[in-house]
């Protein structure tokens, strides 16, 4: 559901509670009610591993070639804040980061929603906000505001997803000296991706999608689960009709076991459509001089490549100024390899078609694991530098990660020097 | 060229430490205006105030919670003796909240006088000072002693 869309009765009710708590707004008369904010990351990456391999933060960036990267991880985002009163907020985030060519101006708005807080417990919102499906999914653009330099890869790299369009309700609560939060979601949103390395992307529409977060929290430890469902469309590129029409022709042409070859091809290539679910949970200890960080994800749906599981763990030790760590990810797809149908006694064409359908599904799996090594040295309250070094272990038919890959794996190195800020 | 980059951070994160003495081993007062009803607040109930876990006072008012500027030494002092966090991390944790939407950080007020002027005028703020203010408009509903 979109803002502009939202029933007549809710839209009544919100103008009736903005317009009654004006006249009993706290005395804010000689602070701001406007408060702007930013965050930003300037920060140089280099990749050493397979020929033209390119590091993306996640499937929304835009491709590269992999050596020095100066715009993989740099970015710079501005908040405003305005607080009508106590119970009503605007708030609204723009976010300057590399993003595909396809990518609308109007997605450099990361948020811009309407806050109704009628009391301490409760907080409605409507308009464009932060997704809060995964524990890092609403922070991930703040490098300030965690340890390592980038998300996991293996967990966070799959997901474009940053913000919705539609509205929540969160409703906190303690009991004994531990918080309690449950939110439900409802909205649309929408993201580019490339269905596999090097081709164009395509936009995919997630509607109507609801999710419900749980989270605990007790002196330093955060416990939370998460489930959402959405209906997902693709938009389908014209090359991937071509191969699909071609299979299509092959599976007609009479041979039953060619038939069910091209048929093996056909079906995953053509779903573009159906449900997508995910379900989430994550731990979060950070209490004095450790931070320990987990979580593990399960996506499955009726489109080929979002059926996965992924997980990962980041120990953190403080020392002083320092935050020395270390994270290892994991991701691995439910479905197998697609097989290369062996199609030569149907001539060159049917041959190049078969490889090139099989190799289609199979550059966009994503099967990996990583370990990331790592500093934070916060030398200024509002600044940050960080060094870190990673190391992937890339299967074969798994490397959708990795910009200009293709079915092979390999094994690439990346080492980042990052400055993080605030203001 | 890395090197000497290093080094110059280096120089910098020493002398913002060393500025950073002075207050920073003072007892911190919270205080509220005096016609404010709130009686003493525990450890606990000035962080949930003060790190945004909660917007209203125990008897349901709204709050209005005020920081001191970011370069004082009182504010250093003040987060490392409510909930032994340094200013980084104190910024880390308001990076997440903030950037995500959900709530924000207190009101910065310029200096100590004018976290001192507003106090006196509005009944529902609270604030910190690190010393007594001596001042019958004002009082302390909490005290946190140095290194707790």
């Amino acid at each position: 559901m979109k803002p502009s869309t939202l029933p007549l009765s809710l839209s009544v009710a919100i103008a009736a509670g903005l317009w009654s708590s004006l006249g009993r707004a706290v005395d804010l008369s000689s602070l701001p009610s406007l408060r702007l904010n930013g965050f930003g990351t300037v920060a140089l990456s280099h990749v050493d591993g397979p020929q033209a391999w390119g590091l993306r933060r996640d499937l929304g960036y835009r491709e590269n070639h992999g050596g020095n990267q100066l715009r993989t991880d740099s970015r710079i985002g501005v908040q405003a804040n305005y607080e009508i009163n106590p119970q009503w907020q605007a708030t609204a985030q723009v976010l300057a980061r590399d993003r595909l060519p396809q990518v609308k101006p109007s997605d450099s708005v990361e948020w811009a929603f309407l806050a109704y807080q009628p009391n301490d417990a409760v907080t409605i919102r409507a308009g464009r906000m932060a997704l809060d499906m995964f524990l890092m999914s609403d922070q991930r653009n703040v490098g300030f505001a965690y340890p390592w330099v980038r998300p996991n890869l293996e967990f966070y790299g799959g997901l474009p997803l940053y913000g919705f369009d539609g509205m929540d309700a969160a409703y906190e609560w303690s009991r004994g000296d531990a918080r309690w939060r449950v939110k439900a979601a409802y909205g649309d949103t929408h993201t580019w991706t490339p269905i596999q390395p090097g081709a164009p992307a395509v936009e995919a529409h997630l509607h109507n999608g609801i999710s419900a977060v749980l989270s605990r929290e007790d002196d330093g430890l955060t416990l939370r689960a998460a489930v959402s469902v959405s209906n997902i469309e693709v938009n389908s590129p014209a090359s991937l009709t071509q191969v699909v029409q071609a299979l299509q022709s092959v599976e007609s042409a009479g041979n039953p076991v060619v038939a069910q070859q091209a048929n093996a091809l056909l079906t995953p290539m053509a779903k573009l459509s159906g449900r997508v679910h995910f379900a989430e949970v994550g731990v979060v200890y950070d209490r004095g001089p450790w931070l320990i960080q987990a979580e593990a994800a399960r996506i499955f749906s009726d489109l080929y490549s979002l059926n996965a599981k992924a997980a990962y763990l980041a120990v953190g030790r403080r020392m002083a100024d320092y935050t020395v760590y270390g994270v290892v990810g994991w991701v691995r797809p439910d479905n197998k390899a697609a097989e290369r149908p062996d199609w030569s006694a149907l001539g060159g064409a049917a041959m190049a078609l078969g490889a090139e359908a099989s190799n289609g599904l199979n550059s966009g799996r994503t099967r990996e694991r990583s370990v990331s090594l790592g500093v934070r040295w916060d030398f200024h309250p509002q600044t940050a530098l960080k060094v870190q070094w990673d190391w992937y272990d890339v299967e074969d038919n798994g490397a959708a990660l990795w910009s200009g890959s293709d079915v092979r794996g390999g094994h690439p190195q990346v080492g980042t020097v990052a400055l993080d800020f605030v203001f | 060229m890395m090197h000497k980059l290093v080094r110059f951070l280096q120089i910098a994160a020493i002398l913002w430490a060393w500025g950073s003495q002075g207050l920073a081993h003072a007892d911190v007062h919270v205080l509220v205006n005096a016609t404010n009803p709130l009686g003493n607040i525990s450890q606990k109930e000035a962080t949930d105030l003060f790190m945004g876990r909660t917007r209203v006072y125990p008897d349901g008012s709204a709050v209005v919670t005020l920081d001191l500027p970011r370069d004082s030494a009182v504010r250093v002092a003040f987060y490392e003796s409510l909930i032994g966090l340094t200013q980084a991390q104190i910024n880390s944790y308001w990076a997440r909240l903030m950037f995500t939407g959900r709530t924000m950080p207190p009101q910065t007020m310029s200096s100590e006088q004018a976290m001192l002027e507003y106090l006196r005028r509005h009944p529902g703020a609270i604030g910190y000072l690190g010393r007594d203010p001596g001042d019958r408009q004002l009082r302390t509903i909490l005290i946190l002693k140095e290194g707790r």
